[in-house]
């Protein structure tokens, strides 16, 4: 998803959810942010590098392809934009390898997905926040796993538009390109550069689809590698008005309302007086629907949604004391970062995957990423990231 | 069509796939093999004809070769592309490079067996690397061109079944 | 990365810094060596490639192309080995390639590190080495130590690469 889904309709939802406009703000921002934390950017302020939640495409290219290289690119893909959906998938064909690959697939409502929400009970805000964008990327990039795979996230020139015009249901194909220019009219899209590499960066996540997944208005057919010449369809409209109503169910659970987190519940009744507006943003035929949301935002709470600047987490941060890093909004970000992709890790670690790296329990000897030292710090001190 | 029509997918379209998928990698195989023969066999003339002082004699015989190699390079192109678009459903007439894909496919046969018999000679003069991959390259030529053929064919079967032709 | 890959990573580039070294101290022999090792990486790549289909694209629409892939790169090692002349020139054409790609890289990620406030000289500096290597390849492409010298360049910067790739920390992470 982007910045229209993430940012403004988070807001939305976060509003109906019933926290206060200041409140879902900072809820906003922080789903937000995990699309623009890069390692660039915490070094730049003098963060901890491992809170990292994404890779500009600069990163990217430059990234080391060896083991190691991919485990963190695994780590950081896989833990907060495609969430595993069963880490334990009845996988009936390949070896280990690809065993490994093929249970990182996202999609909605896995075991993960609580986890991820039941981790920031009773936290910051901003961990709220970054726990909506991992389950609205659930829906968005469901299909495809976070880590450079040929195998699993590759496509072919299967690639249609299903739309209707005149109560008749067509098909067009999807032409995609390389260079800037998408066309909406002309079903013209940008996608990654394709190689038979396994591991070649280009094919990590929904690369291979180019943006689709994350335009809401738009109903496509393709074929993925690993599904056996079966296309998938996928209705972004439908799946982006389950994602809102989700997300507003997560996040008035997590405000205390209705016991614990369950996946495959959503809140339609909160949602229904406004319906017909959130499915006409959704499904209107455009790039950038962040005007519309931001408007129905502002109707919804009566105030002002202030465009998103990656420099309101960086002045607070950089002006604060070294002491009060950790209670900016950046320092409860990057624990909440820490912590969520920590036990993504472990888990992914535990199913028997070596593709996210080692997760061992720590026992005062072992000396690995100190950034997590920091979290294990906080954590003893009774502190809630 | 309706939606349903459009988004659920039946058996026969699944095999329908499978075997475009696999005409589609025959006949980008075709091609390739076809570009890489010629110019390899450029590169090894080339060789040739710098290690001899007198090339004049083996013009016309280097005139043969180039040109049995070129209208091999043109027919296989053909069949490859050929292929290819039909893989991409877009061959609108039925094209005749299907018979002629089978005449390769025969023609490889005979190579590969020529390539078998000449093989333990080959293995004292060379070493056995290279006879080894050499008759690895003109089997997988082989596969290609039977894989393409059987392709092609049950693409216009299924899609005969389908009502499409 | 456990203990038996980094020792294997250090001895790679203990190879290749010798490698390297020797070409250099012995240029006229460099171009033979050169298509000795791109030959046996072709075939090996090959070999991988053919490895890789049956244990892993098998299993992935459109795989068969990794197969053929496979096929024509065994091919094209075992042309390189026996060294036929033509062969150099796909090979400098190569490296140029690589020198391109890597000093974009290199330039386009310094700017982008510079964007953000964080440290970008030493990859400015990267980029700008890459681009002088390849105009003066360029330059020098007649002349027949040129393709010697790129390579073994290439294969020092690779190696110090590895050795880097050694010592890095393993990453644990930490479970409350």
């Amino acid at each position: 998803m982007q910045l229209d889904f993430h940012y403004y309709a988070t807001y939305c939802a976060a509003y109906l959810a019933g926290y206060s406009h200041e409140e879902s703000l900072k809820v906003c921002y922080s789903a937000q942010f995990p699309d623009n934390c890069t390692r660039t950017f915490l070094a730049g302020v003098k963060a901890p590098v491992s809170a990292a939640t994404t890779q500009t495409a600069i990163e990217m290219a430059d990234a080391n392809t060896d083991p190691i290289g991919l485990q963190d690119i695994t780590r950081i893909w896989a833990s907060f934009h495609f969430l595993p959906y069963d880490l334990n998938a009845d996988v009936k064909k390949g070896g280990n390898r690809y065993k490994d690959k093929y249970r990182l697939i996202c999609n909605p409502n896995g075991e993960l997905l609580k986890e991820t929400v039941n981790l920031v009970r009773g936290k910051s805000l901003e961990g709220v926040g970054m726990a909506m964008h991992i389950l609205a990327d659930t829906w968005a990039h469901r299909y495809f796993a976070g880590t450079p795979s040929v195998v699993i996230n590759n496509t072919n020139s299967f690639f249609y538009e299903i739309l209707e015009e005149n109560g008749e249901w067509t098909e067009r194909p999807v032409n995609f390109k390389h260079t800037p220019g998408e066309s909406i009219e002309k079903c013209s899209y940008i996608n990654s550069l394709g190689a038979d590499s396994e591991s070649f960066i280009m094919n990590l996540g929904h690369g291979r689809a180019g943006h689709l997944p994350d335009y809401s208005f738009i109903r496509y057919k393709f074929m993925p590698a690993w599904n056996d010449n079966h296309f998938i369809y996928k209705d972004n409209p439908d799946d982006y008005y389950h994602a809102f109503c989700q997300m507003i169910y997560a996040m008035k659970n997590l405000r205390g309302e209705g016991g614990a987190f369950e996946t495959g519940v959503y809140a339609f009744e909160t949602a229904a007086p406004y319906e017909k507006e959130i499915r006409a943003i959704i499904e209107k035929r455009q790039l950038d629907a962040c005007a519309d949301w931001k408007a129905f935002g502002e109707k919804l709470s009566g105030q002002e949604i202030p465009e998103f600047s990656v420099d309101a987490f960086r002045s607070e941060y950089e002006s604060a004391p070294a002491e009060k890093k950790d209670d900016t909004g950046l320092g409860r970000f990057t624990l909440a970062a820490l912590a969520h992709k920590s036990m993504v890790t472990n888990r992914i670690y535990k199913s028997g995957s070596m593709l996210a790296g080692y997760s061992l329990d720590y026992d005062g000897k072992d000396v690995g990423i100190k950034d997590y030292l920091k979290l294990l710090r906080f954590r003893k001190r009774g502190n809630r990231t | 069509m309706t939606k349903e029509q459009l988004t659920t997918q039946n058996p026969e379209s699944v095999r329908l796939l499978k075997y475009r998928s696999s005409l589609m990698a025959s006949g980008g195989a075709m091609v390739l093999f076809a570009l890489w023969t010629v110019l390899r066999s450029i590169v090894e003339i080339d060789n040739e004809l710098s290690t001899r002082a007198d090339t004049k004699a083996l013009m016309p015989i280097v005139s043969v070769l180039m040109t049995v190699s070129l209208i091999d390079l043109v027919l296989k192109l053909y069949v490859g592309l050929s292929a290819r678009r039909e893989a991409l459903g877009r061959n609108k007439k039925k094209r005749p490079y299907l018979v002629l894909g089978i005449i390769i496919a025969a023609l490889s046969v005979v190579w590969v067996i020529y390539i078998l018999f000449e093989f333990p000679g080959a293995c004292r003069l060379y070493g056995p690397v290279y006879p080894i991959v050499t008759l690895a390259v003109e089997a997988t030529a082989l596969y290609a061109a039977l894989d393409l053929v059987f392709s092609a064919k049950k693409v216009r079967q299924i899609e005969e079944e389908m009502g499409r032709d | 990365m456990n203990k038996m890959s980094r020792i294997k990573n250090l001895i790679i580039a203990a190879v290749m810094i010798v490698f390297a070294g020797v070409m250099l101290a012995w240029p006229q022999f460099g171009t033979p060596m050169i298509m000795l090792v791109v030959g046996l990486y072709l075939l090996f790549y090959g070999i991988y490639s053919l490895i890789f289909y049956f244990t892993m694209a098998i299993h992935m629409v459109d795989g068969k192309r990794v197969f053929y892939r496979g096929i024509l790169l065994l091919d094209l090692g075992v042309f390189m080995l026996s060294a036929y002349r033509g062969s150099e020139r796909l090979v400098f054409l190569y490296l140029m390639l690589m020198l391109a790609a890597s000093g974009a890289i290199d330039l386009v990620r310094a700017l982008d590190f510079r964007k953000q406030g964080a440290s970008w000289k030493f990859r400015a500096v990267m980029g700008v080495v890459c681009i002088l290597l390849l105009i003066s390849a360029f330059i020098y492409r007649k002349e027949p130590t040129t393709l010697t010298y790129m390579y073994c360049i290439g294969m020092f910067v690779s190696a110090i690469n590895r050795v880097v790739s050694a010592f890095r920390t393993t990453a644990i992470v930490y479970i409350p």
